[in-house]
């Protein structure tokens, strides 16, 4: 007949080689969650930052308003991928 | 009115360009779906802008102002009884005044005689661009040198009656399959804005929708646009530009942009008082300031707006000018309508509603 405590210290025995890789899977899980979560974060704060100092800068030429001085080079700058996807096939202007 | 080209520029798109109501028209079709239905793609072109050479020529028939059969200048005529008229000219008329309240009285198109009065009663083309030309188009006609007001101010002596130019004097009716205009006397109306947009959406529903093809398309006409959008098909995006403020009468033309949309659907406009410049007198422009029934002394000098059709897109362009910087800052931004100002300095500013159409230049 067995004795009931040494059947449990069999059982943990059989576990322990799982155990340890379950805990360093978990843990590589924790890490790399939280690192991708900071990676997150510094980019949302890098943003931020460049759109206050456009804001900021044409505070004074525009009261109480969202609009902002756009500068053809930012225009340039931004999304320049899709400018060479879409053909320009006409220009708006005064009446012509 | 001429056709000046057709070109077929790449395989899925094709041009159609014309001279019409007094300014120039291009239309830009997504032959893309067609390709595979005709075989003479050229032929249907044709077929198509003989159709659209009918339906401006009808149009200009009805809304011409430099016309004086025109059903709208037999209409100015015709004051202090009740005028039958078709439907597009009572559709017109009636948007144009629904937009007056919209626009707190400024855009309103009751302001043909002071237009008159600055100098702008024939074609555009006709009109002198320098005091010189002025002087010789003058020296052609009889000519009081002892009458110095039109040098002075450019003005004639002109009834300057507000109420003769208030809009809820205007009745309109429909009855029986009649469409009825009265007008007070003193009052004269100008559609030529407002019409542009019209015709404009009214081209590209007919040529997306209505016509055999039901074909993507671009309609510009005089800088005013249209996108067509045909039922159950994928929006097709088109590039417009917007061209930098016009700076002068140099025969080297003005192409350089000032931003890239991307459109799939609605509508843009440009008003501004940088291209309908003339001398008379001093240098006068089409914009006129219902208050004092002048060219409106603005520090707008362009505005393009965005919407969902051209007539409204015109309109509310105009009123950005009409308006001046702040005030029409303030407007755009309340009602979130996308738009691209330049002012007299040639700064531009755009609205956040249009930063999503913007793409680089």
């Amino acid at each position: 007949m067995t004795h009931p405590q040494s059947q449990s210290a069999k059982a943990r025995k059989k576990a322990d080689p799982f155990a340890a890789i379950k805990i360093s899977i978990m843990m590589i899980s924790i890490i790399g969650t939280m690192a991708g979560w900071l990676v997150l974060l510094n980019q949302e704060n890098q943003t931020a930052a460049v759109s206050t100092a456009v804001s900021d800068s044409n505070k004074n030429a525009v009261t109480n308003a969202t609009i902002v001085d756009v500068d053809i080079n930012q225009l340039r700058q931004v999304n320049a991928a899709p400018a060479q996807e879409i053909q320009v096939v006409a220009r708006t202007r005064s009446s012509r | 009115m001429t056709t000046n080209t057709i070109d077929q520029t790449t395989a899925q798109l094709a041009t159609i360009k014309l001279f019409a109501m007094g300014c120039h028209i291009q239309i830009s079709l997504n032959t893309k779906t067609l390709s595979a239905q005709s075989s003479s793609i050229d032929q249907q072109i044709t077929l198509l802008t003989r159709d659209i050479e009918h339906r401006l020529a009808y149009w200009a028939q009805i809304f011409s102002r430099f016309d004086d059969q025109s059903e709208l200048m037999k209409l100015n005529s015709r004051t202090n009884q009740w005028v039958e008229v078709s439907s597009e000219l009572f559709e017109v008329l009636q948007r144009a005044i629904d937009f007056v309240p919209k626009t707190q009285g400024l855009v309103t198109p009751t302001l043909l005689q002071p237009l008159w009065a600055a100098g702008y009663k024939h074609s555009f083309e006709t009109l002198p661009k320098s005091p010189k030309l002025e002087l010789m188009n003058q020296s052609r006609v009889s000519f009081d040198l002892d009458d110095q007001s039109d040098l002075q101010d450019g003005f004639v002596a002109y009834d300057f009656n507000p109420d003769h130019h208030s809009i809820e004097r205007i009745q309109q009716r429909q009855a029986d399959g009649q469409y009825q205009v009265y007008l007070p006397e003193g009052m004269a109306l100008d559609l030529n804005g407002y019409v542009k947009g019209w015709c404009a959406t009214k081209l590209a529903e007919r040529i997306s929708q209505s016509h055999d093809w039901q074909c993507p398309c671009l309609v510009d006409l005089g800088g005013d646009m249209a996108i067509g959008v045909p039922k159950d098909t994928d929006l097709v995006t088109w590039g417009v530009a917007v061209a930098k403020p016009y700076c002068d009468y140099s025969e080297h033309g003005n192409d350089e942009d000032v931003a890239i949309l991307k459109i799939s659907s609605g509508a843009v406009a440009t008003s501004g008082q940088d291209y309908r410049r003339w001398w008379h007198g001093g240098w006068q422009h089409h914009l006129i300031h219902p208050h004092d029934l002048r060219p409106v002394a603005s520090d707008v000098l362009t505005a393009t707006v965005l919407t969902s059709d051209t007539m409204t897109a015109e309109v509310y362009a105009k009123y950005c000018v009409l308006l001046g910087v702040k005030q029409a800052i303030a407007w755009l931004n309340k009602f979130d309508i996308a738009a691209i100002l330049i002012d007299i300095d040639h700064k531009v500013m755009t609205t956040s509603a249009m930063r999503p159409n913007l793409i680089a230049g």
